[in-house]
C-alpha cells in the first residue's frame, strides 16, 4: 500500500493558441473582425483547425510522471515553465491537448488563498463559503468550524467583512479553511508566498503533519528553503519539459545552473529574460568584477569584487531602492547589499546610466553562488531578476597561514576572528 | 480507494450533463446562491423587499400607459392583475438571462482556481431569482386577495409551467453565459435582447390580440405558450393546452442546445477567460 501509485501521467502535453487573448471591447470591432476572419472567430473555441501551426505554443510537452503515496513531490522551474499548469490540469480546471492522468484517491487543490472569498462577507461566511468552494460539505464545514477559527486566530473580527481586515488576516482565514481540508493527495501552488513570517512557519508545520500522515502533496514552490524542508523528491520543469527527477538536493542544484546556463549576463533587454515588475526601469546590464576590475565568474575567496549594474530608463523614480542578493545553492539569501539600508541619499534615476556596488573581502566559502537583482520604489518592484548571473568561488589561503579554510567542515561564510589563551 | 478513481484526458463527448457529480457538488451550489443573495442585499435598508419592487413598480407603469391609456383588452380582467400574473414569471426569466449571462465571467476568480462542475454557476444564478420569485407570490396572493380571486386547481399547474421556464430559462442562460466568456459583447446585446422579448411575449397584452393568423408564429416563442400558461393558472381561466405544448417541447430543444454548448466549451473557459 505504502508503495502504491496515487498518480500516473502518461504523454501529457497542454497546447496554447496565442492571439486567443485578443478581446474586443465593442461589437463594431467584433463584427469587422468577424467577417475579415470567420473560420478564425468560429473556430475559437474548437480544435487547431483554424489555426496555424506558429499561432501554437507548448505549455507542457510530453510529461512522464508516477507519484507514489505519502510522498512530497516539489516541483521546480521558472516562471513560465510549466509548473502551474500542470497543476491546473491535475485539479481539473484546463484539460490537457494530448495524454492522461490517472489519480487514485480525493484529489484537492490549493491553487490560492482565499478562492472566492468575497470581501462584502464576514469572516465566518466566508469561512462557509470558501470551504464549500473546496469541496467540502456543509456538515463537514459545521463540524470543523471551531478548529478552522482557532488555528486562524481571528476570533475576534469573526463578524467583520473581510473587505475590513489587514491583509494578514485575510490570508491566515483563507490558510487555516484550506489547511483543514481532508484530502488523500493535495496541490499546492506558492500560496505560501503571502503572509508573514510566524504564519509562514505554522502552515509549513500543518503541511509537514499533513504529509507525515500517510498524504501524497505535489508542491510548486520558489523558495527553495521550503522545498528543502519538506519535499521527498523533486522534479524540475523547464520549456514544458521535465528536465529533472530525483532527490531535492541535486534537483535545486540542477535548477541553478539551469538559469545560470539559460540567462547570460551580457545584455538583460535582449535576452528572454524572466522578470517581474512595472518595467519603469530595467536592469540593462550586469557584470561582476575581480580584484582586477575584469570580468570574471571565477573568484577567489576574501577577493574584493566590484557588481556594474546598467539601467534602462523608461520612466524616472524617486528614491529608487537597489537590492542585490547573494544566493547559495541550496537558495538561500546569505547577505543582499541594498541601497536604501546604507546609502542614506540614493538619487533619483532619471537616464540610462551605470551603478557599481564594491564588496571588499568577499567572505564566501567555496561553492557556487547566484545573484538576484532588485529595484523598485519602496517594495514595488520595477524589475526583478531572479539567478541573472552565477559565480564560483575558489578557495584561497585568506588567514595567511598556508591553509585554506575548507566548506566541506561547514560553513556559507568566514569571518576575520582570533584565538588566543588567557 | 476505488470510489475515488479520476481519469483526465482530453474529452471528445458532446453532450454530457454531470447530473451525479453536480449532486455530490450540491452544497456548492446551495452556498453560491446563498452568497449572491446576501451580497445583493448586503448595505441595504430595504433588504429583500427590492424583490418585489421591480414586478411591483412595472404593474403600475403598464396598467397606467397600456390598460388606461391604450387601452389594451385583458379579456374582462382587471388590467393591474392581469399584467402582474404574467409579469411575475417574466422577471424571473428575464432576471435569470441577465444573471446566467454574466454568471460565468463573474466568477472567473473560481474557474480559473477550482474544480467543480461548472454549470453550478449558471444554476445558481437562476436559483437566486426562485427565492425572489417566492417572495413576489405573497405579493399576488395579497393582489388575488384584493381583486377577489381564490385559488383554484388550476394553480397547480404552475409547477410544470415554472420548470418549463426553469427549462428555457436554463438553455438560453447557459448559451449565453458559455458565449460572454469568448465575446464580451454579449453584455451588451443581452439586457435589450430581453426588452424586445418582452414585447414579443404576452405579457401586456392577451395572445387574441396578434390574431389566429400569427399565434401560431407568436408560440414558437416558448414563453409566448408558459407566460400565458402562468396567467391562466393564476386567474382560473382555461388553459390553451396546444400553446403550452408547444412551447415546452421548444423549451426542451432549447435546454438542450444550451446545456449541449456549454458542456462542450467549459473545459476551455479557464483559458481563455
Amino acid at each position: 500500500m505504502n508503495n502504491s501509485k496515487v498518480i500516473t501521467i502518461t504523454g501529457l502535453s497542454k497546447k496554447y493558441r496565442i492571439g486567443i487573448q485578443e478581446k474586443h471591447d465593442n461589437l463594431r470591432e467584433a463584427i469587422a473582425s468577424f467577417f475579415s476572419n470567420p473560420i478564425k472567430r468560429i473556430n475559437r473555441f474548437r480544435g487547431a483547425s483554424g489555426y496555424s501551426k506558429e499561432e501554437t505554443i507548448y505549455a507542457l510537452k510530453n510529461i512522464n510522471l508516477d507519484v507514489k503515496q505519502g510522498e512530497v513531490l516539489g516541483i521546480i522551474g521558472r516562471n513560465g515553465a510549466g509548473k502551474s499548469t500542470l497543476l491546473k490540469i491535475l485539479s481539473r480546471i484546463t484539460e490537457p491537448t494530448d495524454g492522461e492522468i490517472i489519480i487514485r484517491g480525493k484529489l484537492s487543490s490549493l491553487l490560492e488563498v482565499g478562492t472566492g472569498f468575497h470581501p462584502e462577507l464576514t469572516g465566518r461566511e466566508n469561512i462557509y463559503l470558501n470551504a464549500a468552494i473546496l469541496g467540502m460539505t456543509k456538515s463537514e464545514i459545521a463540524e470543523k468550524f471551531d478548529e478552522i477559527v482557532r488555528f486562524s486566530e481571528i476570533e475576534k473580527f469573526l463578524d467583520t467583512p473581510v473587505k475590513r481586515y489587514s491583509s494578514g488576516m485575510y490570508v491566515r482565514l483563507a490558510f487555516s479553511v484550506a489547511a483543514h481540508l481532508d484530502p488523500e493527495i493535495l496541490l499546492v501552488d506558492e500560496v505560501l508566498a503571502v503572509g508573514d513570517l510566524a504564519f509562514q512557519k505554522k502552515c509549513l508545520g500543518k503541511m509537514h503533519d499533513v504529509s507525515s500522515g500517510g498524504k501524497t502533496i505535489l508542491f510548486v514552490s520558489h523558495n527553495m528553503a521550503a522545498i528543502e524542508n519538506l519535499c521527498t523528491r523533486c522534479i524540475v520543469i523547464n520549456d514544458g519539459e521535465i528536465t529533472f527527477i530525483g532527490d531535492t538536493v541535486d534537483a535545486i542544484k540542477h535548477y541553478h545552473s539551469q538559469l545560470s546556463a539559460t540567462v547570460k549576463p551580457k545584455d538583460l533587454l535582449s535576452e528572454n529574460v524572466s522578470r517581474i515588475g512595472d518595467g519603469r526601469i530595467r536592469f540593462k546590464s550586469i557584470a561582476m568584477l575581480n580584484s582586477e576590475k575584469k570580468p570574471s565568474n571565477q573568484i577567489h575567496m576574501g577577493e574584493d569584487i566590484t557588481i556594474k549594474i546598467g539601467f534602462k530608463v523608461n520612466q524616472e523614480i524617486k528614491e529608487p531602492r537597489i537590492a542585490i542578493y547573494f544566493k547559495n545553492q541550496l537558495g538561500q539569501t546569505i547577505f543582499r547589499p541594498f541601497t536604501w539600508e546604507k546609502e542614506k541619499d540614493f538619487l533619483s534615476i532619471t537616464n540610462d546610466c551605470e551603478i557599481q556596488c564594491k564588496i571588499p573581502k568577499l567572505p564566501l566559502m567555496q561553492g557556487r553562488y547566484y545573484l538576484n537583482i532588485w529595484i523598485g520604489e519602496y517594495n514595488r518592484p520595477s524589475d526583478f531578476i531572479e539567478s541573472v548571473l552565477s559565480f564560483d568561488v575558489l578557495g584561497k589561503d585568506v588567514f595567511g597561514t598556508g591553509r585554506q579554510p575548507d566548506h566541506r567542515y561547514g560553513g556559507v561564510v568566514f569571518v576575520e576572528h582570533k584565538w588566543d589563551f588567557l | 480507494m476505488n470510489n475515488n478513481y479520476i481519469v483526465i484526458k482530453p474529452q471528445r463527448n458532446l453532450f454530457r450533463i454531470p447530473i451525479s457529480e453536480i449532486i455530490r457538488y450540491k452544497d456548492l451550489l446551495y452556498f453560491l446562491v446563498w452568497r449572491d443573495l446576501k451580497v445583493r442585499y448586503k448595505q441595504t435598508i430595504m433588504g429583500a423587499s427590492w424583490a418585489l419592487f421591480q414586478p411591483l413598480v412595472q404593474m403600475v407603469i403598464f396598467s397606467i400607459f397600456f390598460g388606461r391609456l391604450a387601452k389594451i383588452p385583458s379579456e374582462n380582467v382587471p388590467y393591474p392583475i392581469f399584467v402582474y400574473s404574467a409579469l411575475l414569471p417574466w422577471t424571473f426569466f428575464a432576471n435569470s438571462l441577465n444573471a446566467c449571462n454574466n454568471s460565468v465571467i463573474n466568477n472567473a476568480g473560481l474557474i480559473t482556481k477550482i474544480y467543480f462542475p461548472r454549470l453550478i454557476i449558471p444554476l445558481s444564478a437562476i436559483g437566486g431569482g426562485l427565492i425572489d420569485l417566492l417572495l413576489s407570490f405573497l405579493v399576488l396572493l395579497g393582489i388575488m386577495a384584493y381583486y377577489n380571486f381564490s385559488i383554484t386547481i388550476h394553480f397547480l399547474m404552475i409547477f410544470p409551467l415554472l420548470i418549463g421556464t426553469i427549462f428555457t430559462a436554463l438553455g438560453i442562460g447557459t448559451l449565453l453565459s458559455a458565449l460572454s466568456v469568448a465575446y464580451r459583447d454579449f453584455r451588451h446585446i443581452v439586457p435589450f435582447g430581453i426588452q424586445i422579448w418582452l414585447f414579443a411575449t404576452p405579457v401586456i397584452y392577451p395572445p387574441s390580440i396578434v390574431g389566429s393568423r400569427f399565434e401560431f408564429m407568436l408560440n414558437l416563442n416558448p414563453m409566448a405558450g408558459i407566460i400565458n400558461g402562468f396567467r391562466s393558472a393564476i386567474l382560473n381561466r382555461p388553459f390553451s393546452w396546444d400553446a403550452i405544448g408547444v412551447s415546452f417541447l421548444i423549451s426542451v430543444i432549447i435546454f438542450m442546445i444550451g446545456v449541449g454548448y456549454f458542456s462542450r466549451v467549459e473545459k476551455k473557459f479557464a483559458d481563455i477567460i
